[in-house]
């Protein structure tokens, strides 16, 4: 089920919240969140709810095991065996196909034939979001930060919860504990309140513009990727650097709000991103709940930024690298994540040499490019693609264009009108939301605008992943 | 990725005005919701829900022209099939060609579920006097994701007959509902039933199924019509469905075979063309896939007519069709005149005498 659809909105949200407040305990509450959410979940696909049944069971019962452990040895054979199972998962629905495919390519340019059989298997939606939220938990409970769950209902809820379950924020058990803890016995009208905007902006930011700019902008263009003149190839580059940002901040900001309404706090997961002065600095504001994730679970593991230079090189590319293929299993994921390690590792050589640009504007404008460059990698159907784009870009070859008329230009302005509100305007977290009956009139009118484009369906992005 | 990063929640700061903004966003929410979607009810444009207390502006032609060909008293021998492309075709026209009773029966975005359903639903009619069908094989028609359309599931007529019933998209009754296409179309109805003389109709269908637009028609007459505005721009918008990679679908195809099947049991003669466009269409790059789709097309009707399921016409201008670029509404849309001269060619080729309307 899609936070942009009829259904959501006018049917399950209001039956959710309305359960959720009237149940009297907080065990009967939990209960029917989780099974809310499962139901959420299967709206998609029923058969990958047991899937998401076994997953959290396992790390809930090595949670508790790792906990009990008396001896070191146990509580590290626990923890490797729950990784080896978490990330199996992901093996076996996300990533074998195209690792036999890349072996296959492998062996036939060496001259044999191997052809390993596929599996074919449909990815589910969100597991590399839930089972990032389950590793964190049992790593946390490994390095004694964090004390197991309470209860397995309560670690179903937190695994399951609709408003992250497919895409985000990735949440820390950490992060959760308390509220689970401390359930409010009912609803406070400023959560509400703030709940309702940041559900009605991040719907907006979607619906009104990422959906409008992908429709008569960016796909259009992109289809006929090889074929651009060099104006058009930036066109629609800098379109889709449009689109990502309000489609999946906009879902981030959905998310934090239903979250409010129902009376949690999720982290934040974008903080003006394309304001950012380096490539670094890009990073600890866009997707901010995956960039930690990795810094605390995988770069600061392999060393970090301790050593040398060369070694925080290796440390930053093989980070970046895996989180372009968290993204997706494809080599266009996986250039991605090593370009952008690149880019940390050179504006950190940079830096030691005193060489990044004085000036905000001019580091700002650096940054947004680099990062343009690395969205045509990721949205690129091949790495093929994605080099005739860039080449398109940088005049070094040239196709022969004509697609602008295929534009619209409703998708022309609002991307226009978009890229202001990007480095002009404050985001929708320090926004001061105005309380006013005209206010709540506005919001409750752009948000039936909205849903009067929900006809035609239109997932996330980072559905996908 | 420095370690000094943290976590950080939305900020929640709680005002007096709290509760009212809360009651207001509801009773705004709802109650705009429930007028828009009560005035969609109320005006069915689409004849979704068959109140139609105002006449519907986007016309609900599958029904309407099953009605309007059941309540006829002539039957008709020779109907057209098609797209919206082969509404302009005038009946009168191939009466005086075929010297036979004709009815246009082409609907908006006809596509081949439909016109099996319309072939169906001739059939069943005591009075079936039908011996050609003139089929407008629109390429776009055969394409996309088989199954039978929002338009066709909804017909209360046409739907009995359409084929593989419930295996295509089921499109939400709240999308009749709750979206701008429909919601607009509600504001056009009931500003016509207010305004009657506020704007001329974009579509009117005479009982012969023959549609004509009297808005445009007027602004032809009074030299108001900007034609090649209207013709560039709307081919742009066309262009778009052309998207690369666009292939004719077998699963549709196959609806054509039983289509050419069932009349050659019921001794109905075919005869295909694939209705012209506006040369500019042809020669826009953006409409990618137009050229493959239409040489796919023409190769599936000669081979439909090697094994004698039909006649085709070429009507490209390498076979000589006399193609009028300004006799266009716009890029797919031909004028009446152009009409007569496919109709022609159809029927008497270049030589032959056009028809008499």
């Amino acid at each position: 089920m899609l936070f942009n659809s009829y259904g959501f909105v006018l049917a399950f949200l209001p039956l959710v919240l309305l359960g959720w407040w009237a149940l009297p305990t907080p065990r009967l509450r939990l209960g029917f969140l989780t099974a809310a959410s499962y139901f959420f979940y299967a709206w998609w696909d029923l058969r990958f709810v047991p899937l998401m049944i076994v997953s959290t069971s396992a790390d809930y019962f090595a949670g508790r095991l790792i906990a009990d452990a008396r001896s070191e040895a146990r509580r590290k054979t626990v923890l490797v065996l729950l990784l080896a199972f978490n990330l199996g998962l992901l093996a076996v629905f996300k990533y074998y196909d195209f690792f036999v495919t890349s072996l296959d390519g492998v062996g036939r340019m060496l001259g044999f034939d191997p052809s390993w059989p596929l599996l074919g298997l449909i990815l589910p939606v969100g597991i590399s979001f839930y089972t990032f939220n389950s590793i964190s938990y049992t790593i946390d409970i490994y390095r004694r930060r964090l004390e197991p769950a309470r209860s397995f209902l309560e670690f179903s809820t937190f695994v399951a919860m609709f408003p992250h379950l497919v895409a985000g924020p990735i949440v820390r058990y950490a992060d959760m504990a308390d509220q689970f803890e401390r359930l409010a016995p009912k609803p406070r009208a400023d959560e509400w309140v703030v709940g309702l905007w940041m559900f009605g902006l991040g719907m907006a930011k979607k619906v009104l513009i990422a959906d409008v700019v992908a429709r008569g902008l960016v796909d259009p263009l992109w289809a006929s990727a090889p074929a651009l003149d060099t104006a058009e190839a930036w066109i629609a580059a800098a379109g889709y650097t449009v689109q990502i940002y309000f489609d999946f901040s906009g879902y981030s900001d959905m998310a934090v709000g239903l979250a409010l309404l129902l009376g949690f706090r999720f982290p934040q997961n974008f903080d003006s991103p394309y304001k950012s002065a380096n490539i670094g600095e890009f990073w600890r504001r866009w997707h901010m709940s995956l960039s930690f994730w990795i810094r605390d679970y995988l770069f600061i593991p392999l060393g970090g930024s301790r050593g040398s230079a060369l070694l925080v090189t290796r440390n930053l590319i093989l980070t970046m690298l895996l989180g372009g293929l968290w993204h997706g299993a494809g080599w266009t994921f996986a250039l991605w994540g090593l370009y952008h390690g690149g880019l940390l590792a050179g504006h950190a050589a940079l830096s030691r040499r005193g060489l990044v640009p004085s000036s905000r504007v001019l580091a700002t404008a650096a940054t947004v490019l680099a990062v343009m460059i690395g969205w045509v990698l990721f949205r690129s159907a091949s790495p093929g693609e994605a080099f005739a784009l860039l080449g398109t870009m940088s005049g070094m070859r040239a196709g022969e264009g004509g697609y602008l008329s295929m534009v619209s230009g409703e998708a022309a302005i609002t991307a226009l009108l978009a890229a202001v509100l990007v480095f002009a305007a404050p985001n929708t977290w320090e926004l001061r939301f105005p309380r006013t009956r005209l206010a709540a009139a506005a919001l409750a009118a752009l948000l039936v605008l909205c849903v009067l484009r929900f006809a035609e369906p239109s997932p996330f992005i980072y559905f996908q992943f | 990725m420095s370690a000094d990063s943290v976590h950080r929640h939305r900020t929640v700061e709680s005002a007096p005005g709290d509760r009212a903004f809360l009651a207001t966003f509801v009773a705004t929410f709802a109650g705009l919701a429930a007028l828009l979607a009560g005035l969609v009810w109320i005006t069915d444009p689409t004849a979704a829900f068959g109140t139609a207390v105002l006449p519907p502006v986007v016309s609900a032609d599958r029904d309407y022209k099953a009605s309007l060909y059941r309540d006829g008293t002539a039957r008709p021998q020779v109907v057209v099939l098609g797209s919206s492309r082969v509404k302009t075709l005038r009946p009168a026209c191939i009466a005086s060609l075929a010297e036979a009773p004709a009815f246009n029966f082409g609907v908006n975005a006809g596509v081949a579920e439909d016109y099996l359903a319309i072939f169906r639903f001739l059939r069943s009619d005591p009075g079936f006097a039908v011996r050609e069908i003139l089929l407008g094989a629109d390429p776009e028609a055969f394409t996309g994701e088989p199954g039978a359309g929002r338009a066709l599931e909804t017909s209360r007529i046409l739907g009995a007959y359409a084929p593989r019933a419930g295996t295509g998209p089921q499109a939400s009754r709240a999308a009749d509902l709750f979206s701008l296409e429909s919601v607009a179309a509600s504001f056009r109805s009931l500003r016509r039933h207010l305004l009657p003389a506020a704007e001329l109709p974009q579509e009117a269908i005479a009982s012969d199924g023959w549609q004509t637009h009297p808005k445009w028609d007027a602004e032809i007459a009074a030299g108001e019509f900007i034609q090649p505005v209207r013709v560039s721009e709307s081919v742009v918008s066309v262009s778009r469905r052309y998207r690369p990679g666009l292939r004719l679908s077998a699963e549709r195809l196959e609806l054509l075979e039983e289509l050419l099947q069932e009349a050659r049991r019921a001794g109905v003669a075919v005869t295909a063309f694939i209705p012209p466009v506006h040369p500019d269409l042809e020669g826009n790059r953006a409409a990618e896939s137009l050229p493959s789709l239409t040489a796919d097309m023409e190769a599936v009707l000669r081979d439909a007519e090697r094994r004698g399921l039909l006649r085709f016409v070429e009507t490209s201008e390498g076979a000589g069709y006399p193609n009028d670029p300004g006799l266009y509404y716009d890029a797919v849309h031909m004028m009446p005149e152009n009409g007569d001269r496919l109709l022609t060619w159809v029927y008497r080729g270049t030589e032959g005498a056009g028809c008499a309307v």
